[in-house]
């Protein structure tokens, strides 16, 4: 008889493996006479998938080789599953320990993976991310080396049909949020003016509409599923509605070609609409030279182009369209969409970081973290050795092989990683929603199979971790030796188990020392005085359009209760960014080397506002007319042009010869990482759309309801959007808040986890020692002798973790202060304060348990041999 | 003697296909009965449990290529079978008859 042509050879193989001679040949007939009968029934896929099922179903204890089911390793992997289980019962104190220990380092390591993955996932959900970029221009300023991912309206075209190895182009350019309404709704979205491969180069999943030409036609707009919804009900409805859209200077009616779903993966990149680039170029008032750059371009290279080349080749070209020479910048380079979250911080035009590298400290901090939980572990298991060692010596007597003795407490120690775990599991699972919280962001543990083998692998890793050096050090005990009672605790082992202890409080005090120095640092931020006041202040934009209305709408607000005052600013007074050079002033040096100014366009009442001070002079006033064409400085810019007396000189700004009238002292428009820079100030309303608002503490939220309706009644059925300026102001360090709250709740992991392990080691020692210590009580050793005497080696470790790691920590701390322009000095009592608490911590968490061992009646100790 | 519920479904089903009992037209008759569709493992396991207990007896026979030339596995309830299906079934008519409201006779 033949065997059929196409069926599978495996499962015979597989069967033949374990199946007794009792059962196999009926079960390989009937497991291919079912295969055959299912072939013909549901096809081979199907046929196949069931047999697969099959197999796995004959996989039972009944039915292996009787050599299988008895074999040395199968007895072995079930003895010492009990031999664990008897472990965890007998040192119940220990293995809670463990547990606990395990438990929250894997929940701490749970939840920064979860983190980690999530901040890596950003972006990776282009099909062509691969070979997918942005261009980026370098150009060398006074300050070094700008990068920058702006271009000009005029590379795309060129590039496309100039440079081959360029498959798409497109030319994005992001929009403030717009105003879009349809017949019937009016709502804010945020979108961007795009080239119309837009979805060759990215995958969004076109809904409705025709991918190919979504964006062919100047007039075509695209929109995501959820502002489909909120405008016509469904993305169906929507398609070939028109709707008008709005931005402060322009705008337009357009047709809906398409409908994309957003994606549900996380995006770097958001916005509801997309309009077509052709829009921008025909409305915008910037004109289209290879001097001004006000697009991106992003670009997906044919397979197989090497980058290098290209970026030589991309720098040459553009400077040739420039007419500049070669060697000077400009360059360009390109730099990998999916990589542009995480490295987006640039030093000397190279990538030099980003948020990787928080990703970068909390994996190492997980790392940490995850390796003090198995020290302890190590720790307990290396103490408790004198206990097993009678267990492992008659084991050696037996013949049992040091390569079984080890495998044995790998396996236990396994067995608990895998038990932390799943109460790690359980944990992390209730902490999420908080953990959420804090993080801002929103985490699920649906990471599937994914997820399932990072537990997988941290369990093993974690198991061979903690088991290894009590499996290799048990097992390579000498049998006779142990029988005998000859072995002592050997010195090398002692100095394993001190150089674990000292490594883990190292870790500790690092920790605090960071948590200490990121929450003064903080501290600082939120208290120092920025030199105006940003409390009970509101801020939010006026829509250009409404321009003319603007101080009417001011002055009427400032007849409002409730109202302090009320001024107008180009930018928001917390962040402001524009800058120029070039300008001239009284007395002005001809060789002088040329001052960077920060401009700030403003309107009245901007002191009285915001509360910045004068230094000298005055500031704009509706008394003075004269005062358009004045101008205010800061005190750093009078000391930076080397002006004795200013109030009254002149200064040329953009070629207009302007008068100072007024010097306000330094206040901190940016955020502490900058210095103080140069300013001045225009009186000049019409730029200045920014409002701010002081309101009187007392009666902030019907004031706010009054400023709405009113705002309402001069822009009918534009959304009142507005924000505090302090939490505005707490915005600008989101990421420092953030790590900053995460770091606390890890140190502390980190110091319990330590004190943890410490408790377990003093546990152990006292109760090793019980019997001496009854002796030294009979021979009048007071129970405060015997704290000390006990403490005593405790101390002494965690004080060279201490040695140790301050001055790492001082390091550590003056490299992340230097990211900040204003930061607080690195104090002796911050270290001083780090090493004494965690020293305190540690001596109680000793001292507690070994009061309790000092006080034992020492005839209890000592009555039973 | 004890027998698991899916144990005396696999031996009724053999009692009733007569000469033709072997692991797939058990299974396909147990499928048809109860809708239930049992693993060839499970299956196999009931079978060598049974023949264990002394309530089957097996002959071998008739390889076909389908089966890539194996044998199958023919089994026969034995007279014990036959004696521990009868006691099954008694014990659960004795059940029956107490419960109130169940007229058996009525069908």
């Amino acid at each position: 008889m033949k065997h059929s042509q196409h069926i599978p050879k495996w499962p015979e193989r597989l069967l033949r493996a374990f199946c007794s001679e009792r059962v196999l040949e009926y079960l390989q007939g009937d497991v291919y006479e079912l295969y055959e009968i299912r072939l013909k029934r549901l096809g081979k896929f199907r046929a196949q998938l069931y047999l697969i099922l099959d197999v796995l179903s004959a996989f039972r204890p009944l039915f292996f080789k009787s050599n299988w089911s008895n074999s040395n390793t199968i007895t072995m992997l079930k003895y010492n599953l009990i031999l664990a289980i008897r472990g965890f019962k007998r040192y119940k104190s220990t293995f809670f320990i463990n547990l606990t220990g395990l438990s929250i380092g894997l929940v701490s390591v749970l939840m920064i993976y979860l983190w980690v993955h999530d901040e890596m996932s950003f972006d990776k959900f282009h099909v062509k991310k691969d070979r997918l970029y942005q261009v980026m221009t370098n150009t060398s300023s006074e300050n070094g080396i700008l990068t920058h991912g702006s271009t000009s309206t005029l590379l795309p075209d060129a590039l496309r049909s100039e440079i081959p190895e360029v498959e798409y182009v497109v030319p994005v350019r992001p929009m403030p949020v717009a105003i879009i309404s349809s017949e019937e709704v009016q709502v804010k979205a945020s979108g961007q003016f795009a080239g119309k491969n837009f979805f060759d180069v990215f995958t969004y999943k076109i809904l409705v509409g025709n991918q190919q030409n979504v964006l062919q036609d100047k007039y075509s707009m695209v929109i995501s599923e959820e502002l489909a919804i909120k405008l016509f009900g469904t993305p169906e409805k929507s398609l070939g509605k028109s709707v008008e859209w709005k931005l402060d200077n322009f705008g337009g009616t357009h047709i809906i070609s398409g409908v994309w779903e957003k994606p549900k993966q996380n995006s770097s990149a958001q916005f509801d609409f997309l309009v077509s680039h052709e829009a921008f170029l025909e409305r915008s008032r910037m004109d289209n030279s290879w001097d001004s750059n006000p697009i991106a371009a992003y670009l997906t290279l044919k397979p197989d182009t090497n980058l290098d080349l290209f970026n030589s080749k991309l720098s040459d070209f553009y400077n040739k369209k420039r007419g500049n020479d070669i060697a000077e910048y400009p360059s360009m380079f390109l730099q990998k969409f999916s990589d542009k979250y995480l490295y987006g911080r640039y030093e000397n035009g190279k990538v030099a970081g980003g948020r990787i590298d928080y990703v970068i400290l909390f994996s190492i901090v997980a790392i940490f973290i995850l390796v003090i939980a198995c020290i302890n572990f190590m720790n307990l298991s290396t103490a408790q050795a004198s206990k097993k060692q009678k267990e492992v010596g008659i084991k050696k007597a037996f013949g049992i092989s040091r390569i079984m003795i080890a495998f044995q407490y790998i396996s236990e120690s396994i067995l608990l990683s895998a038990l932390s775990l799943v109460v790690a599991l359980v944990v992390g699972f209730l902490l999420l929603p908080e953990f959420n919280h804090i993080s801002g962001k929103q985490l699920t543990m649906n990471g599937g199979w994914v997820l399932f083998l990072f537990g997988f692998c941290v369990v093993l890793i974690t198991g061979l971790i903690s088991g290894s050096y009590p499996a290799f050090y048990l097992s390579g005990m000498k049998a006779v030796e142990i029988l005998k009672g000859k072995l002592h605790t050997t010195v090398s082992e002692l100095w394993i188990r001190k150089g674990l202890v000292v490594f883990q409080f190292s870790i500790s005090v690092l920790l605090i020392v960071g948590v200490l120095v990121v929450y003064k640092q903080m501290n600082l931020v939120q208290n120092k005085n920025l030199g105006f006041s940003k409390e009970h202040v509101i801020t939010f934009s006026w829509p250009r359009q409404q321009n003319e209305n603007m101080q009417l709408f001011l002055e009427q607000v400032r007849n409002t209760p409730g109202i302090i005052n009320t001024s107008s600013t180009s930018e928001p007074i917390i962040n402001v960014q524009s800058t120029s050079s070039g300008h001239g002033w009284e007395g002005q040096q001809a060789n002088e080397e040329e001052i960077q100014f920060t401009g700030l366009n403003v309107n009245y009442n901007i002191s009285e506002t915001l509360d910045i001070e004068l230094a000298e002079g005055r500031l704009f006033s509706k008394e003075f007319a004269s005062d358009r064409n004045a101008v205010v400085l800061n005190e750093t810019a009078i000391n930076a042009m080397g002006l004795t007396d200013p109030v009254g000189q002149w200064m040329e700004l953009f070629g207009m010869r302007r008068e100072i009238i007024g010097v306000v002292k330094d206040f901190h428009f940016q955020s502490m990482h900058e210095s103080i820079k140069p300013m001045f100030m225009v009186f000049n309303p019409g730029y200045a759309g920014t409002i701010n608002i002081r309101l009187n503490a007392n009666s902030e939220n019907g004031t706010i309801a009054t400023i709405e309706s009113l705002y309402q009644s001069f822009n009918v059925g534009v959304p009142f959007e507005f924000n505090f300026l302090d939490d505005s102001y707490q915005n600008l360090y989101e990421s420092e808040m953030r790590v900053s709250g995460l770091s606390k709740y890890f140190a502390s992991v980190a110091i319990v986890l330590s004190c943890l392990g410490l408790f377990g080691l003093a546990t152990f020692t006292a109760e090793r020692r019980t019997k001496e210590i009854g002796i030294r009580k009979i021979l009048g050793l007071s129970v405060f002798g015997i704290v000390k005497m006990l403490t005593g080696d405790f101390s002494k470790m965690v004080l060279v973790a201490i040695i140790i790691s301050l001055p790492l920590a001082y390091f550590m701390a003056e490299k992340w202060l230097d990211g900040f322009a204003y930061h607080v000095d690195l104090e002796w009592w911050f270290f001083a304060v780090s090493g004494l608490a965690t020293l305190t911590i540690a001596l109680i968490t000793v001292g507690w348990q070994t009061l309790k061992v000092a006080q034992i009646n020492p005839s209890d100790c000592l009555r039973d041999g | 003697m004890k027998i698991g519920a899916f144990e005396e479904l696999v031996l009724l089903a053999v009692g009733s296909l007569g000469d033709e009992a072997y692991g797939v037209t058990v299974k396909e008759l147990l499928l048809e009965k109860t809708g239930k569709n049992p693993s060839i493992g499970a299956l196999h396991s009931a079978f060598y449990r049974l023949e264990e207990k002394g309530c089957l007896e097996s002959s071998e026979g008739g390889a076909t290529a389908e089966r890539g030339g194996r044998r199958k596995k023919y089994y026969q309830l034995t007279s014990f079978g036959r004696k521990v299906l009868v006691e099954a079934d008694e014990l659960r008519m004795a059940f029956f008859q107490q419960i109130p409201g169940l007229n058996l006779n009525r069908g």
